[in-house]
């Protein structure tokens, strides 16, 4: 059985100018252990589907329907306690800002011991020990001194490590990378994604990495799925998505990022820019910048279709 | 390459001071650039690539002489732009233009797009009455904004349709050279190919010369003819950009370059997975700013500077490991 299963998830909110359908009825499952890369332009939904999972979303102006299976729980139908014995135990979470996501005013020491002491039984020195013990995990060198800094002591690269020992303190079976190395340099990105691999194998930890970045998905992930205003457009092994991308999407995207490997005189990029949620074209939402679209694209709204060894594909063409 | 260069930056310093403590009275300064050198070439586009904090901004900074240079010469078409007085300078900055990576915040949001465009050739007087109208309109045009953006805001724009503002602004003077400090990073991948082909089709219908300032080496390759690589204030590399990414010869070029991730699942590499932090601008390290995170540090290299020498046809490196010494 999965570890996640999400089944017609839709996260709309309610606005003064309409309803903004964010996340427009989306399935999915995770199993235990994999990575799954969710890649998409910024407004895409990617983010709210991670929030929505994590019960995170703030009800009103958000509403959050559909089946969301943990572990066997229905989590959307859990109480506000219950969920945050959940969250942040059994699944983390992990953002691009590192800086806006820790306490100012608090030490990193106590911040990485408030997630353990929260979720664990422990206390006093076995505490301290645990939360020395997870700064080493992550790569933080001399953490008997760096317990004490503060946020703003830091470098980037070295809050988003704190970042991810917080997350990581209770094992968490699936943690939720939202952009993880989109903040930081190259060469400090480098290091972050390794650092995830590493832990992925050590501890099992299930993955849905979230990027934009084409380069880093292929990278980390098993399994993509490819997201394009608030609907999945594809899915697919990492390696059948990036040989052999089924959705005009997927292939524009492909096709328009410059590429080290593979230099080429002129990119072909997606015409236009991505809809408005308020107001989507009729048909599927990627027709108007869509060079094979037929008069069936711009009426009809195609459906994520089945086409065998996990891949799917929601395009009329296909 | 016998032509004259149109900008020559020679030995640019710029330096902060930092107060220690209000008692303090010894100064400290924040070497923020330390010395670069270099020549940008007419119709060329050279790619200035490093990672944040290295002093590319500011580079570009004192170049423009938004910020005072604490030393060095800037040349530009022949003239020392650096002893120019404000008149004169004015003067020069009609053809010296800028777009900055942010297009939200460099915008005025109480402007009109079309009042925004105007208004370099109104400072300027270089048009007015319906001459200006026309010249707006087709500033618009030319960057591929639709005729009736004119009348609305910048907020009513995309990210990379207010890029395409900033360059319309860029473009009213007729520039030669335009500085283009991370003009694609804030956009989305589908609309960053829009822009870099626009600006490929600009240069080449005006004949302009960029500094393209990222810290994205894919797009640096993409756009640049030659490309600088600088860590800490220095330069480290210069090459162009078919050389320096085929054959890297600095060991902070070849790390930045493997960490690079490639959209493509069968990639197989050995990435060079450099160890700590960019050290401080305030005391950097000696000798050679990048040994105390280089796989192959020598003696030397903690005690001597490399200097950036010659290693083949214009590559140019700052290495104890490839100096001609």
């Amino acid at each position: 059985m999965a570890l996640l299963e999400v089944n017609n998830l839709k996260t709309h909110f309610h606005t003064a100018k309409g309803i903004v359908p964010a996340v427009d009825g989306v399935d999915f499952s995770v199993s235990q252990g994999e990575t799954l890369g969710l890649v998409g332009e910024s407004g895409c939904g990617k983010s709210v589907t991670a929030l929505s999972i994590m019960g995170l979303v703030p009800s009103p102006p958000g509403k959050v329907t559909g089946k969301i299976l943990f572990d066997g729980r229905d989590v959307l139908s859990l109480s506000e306690k219950e969920m945050r014995r959940l969250r942040g135990n059994e699944m983390a979470m992990i953002f691009q800002e590192p800086m806006s996501a820790l306490n100012p005013v608090l030490t990193i020491g106590e911040q990485i011991a408030e997630a353990i002491r929260l979720h664990q039984d422990i206390e006093g020195r076995d505490l301290e020990e645990r939360t020395i013990d997870m700064m080493q995990l992550v790569g933080i060198s001399m953490p008997e001194k760096r317990f004490r800094d503060y946020p703003h002591q830091l470098s980037g690269g070295m809050r988003q490590r704190v970042l991810i020992a917080m997350a990581l303190s209770c094992n968490p079976k699936l943690l939720f990378a939202d952009e993880p190395s989109t903040a930081l340099d190259v060469t400090i990105q480098a290091q972050i994604l390794e650092l995830l691999k590493q832990l992925r194998t050590d501890i099992d930890t299930a993955i849905v990495l979230i990027s934009h970045d084409l380069g880093v998905i292929a990278e980390m992930a098993d399994r993509v799925i490819v997201m394009y205003a608030g609907k999945f457009v594809e899915e697919a092994s990492v390696n059948d998505l990036f040989h052999n991308p089924l959705h005009p999407y997927t292939e524009g995207l492909l096709l328009s990022v410059p590429r080290l490997d593979k230099p080429v005189k002129r990119l072909r990029p997606i015409t236009g820019s991505v809809p408005d949620l308020l107001d989507l074209p009729a048909g599927c939402s990627f027709h108007p910048r869509c060079s094979y679209a037929k008069d069936i694209c711009r009426q009809q709204s195609p459906i994520l279709k089945s086409l065998g060894a996990g891949r799917r594909v929601s395009c009329w063409l296909r | 390459m016998a032509l004259l260069p149109l900008l020559q930056v020679r030995d640019l310093k710029k330096y902060y001071p930092i107060k220690k403590s209000p008692l303090s009275r010894t100064k400290v300064f924040a070497k923020a650039v330390d010395g670069i050198s270099f020549d940008i070439f007419r119709g060329e586009t050279f790619g200035l690539v490093g990672e944040s904090g290295c002093g590319k901004t500011t580079a570009a900074k004192a170049i423009l002489r938004l910020e005072k240079a604490t030393a060095g010469s800037v040349i530009f078409d022949g003239i020392d732009i650096m002893q120019l007085d404000k008149a004169a300078m004015r003067q020069v900055r009609r053809e010296l233009q800028v777009v900055f990576q942010d297009p939200y915040s460099s915008l005025n949001p109480r402007m009109t797009v079309e009042d925004i465009v105007a208004e370099p050739l109104i400072v300027h007087k270089a048009a007015k009455g319906k001459e200006l109208a026309g010249k707006v309109a087709e500033l618009l045009d030319i960057v591929g904004l639709s005729r009736n953006s004119g009348e609305r805001y910048p907020h009513e724009f995309s990210g990379g349709q207010r890029q395409r503002i900033g360059l319309a602004r860029a473009l009213a003077l007729q520039p030669k050279l335009i500085i283009l400090d991370e003009p694609v990073s804030a956009l989305d991948v589908s609309i960053q190919s829009q822009i870099i082909n626009l600006l490929e089709d600009l240069q080449q219908q005006f004949k302009l010369t960029y500094l393209f300032i990222a810290h994205d080496l894919s797009v640096v390759n993409h756009i640049s003819d030659r490309v600088a690589v600088m860590y800490l204030g220095k330069l480290a590399e210069i090459a162009s950009g078919e050389e320096l990414f085929s054959n890297p010869q600095h060991p902070y070029t070849q790390a930045l370059l493997s960490s690079v991730p490639l959209p493509d699942p069968a990639a197989k590499r050995e990435k060079i997975i450099l160890p700590g932090n960019v050290p401080s601008p305030v005391n950097p390290p000696w000798g050679c700013r990048f040994h105390t995170r280089c796989p192959y540090k020598m003696d030397i290299c903690t005690q001597k500077e490399p200097a950036l020498n010659a290693v083949g046809d214009s590559h140019f490196v700052a290495c104890h490991l490839t100096g001609s010494n």
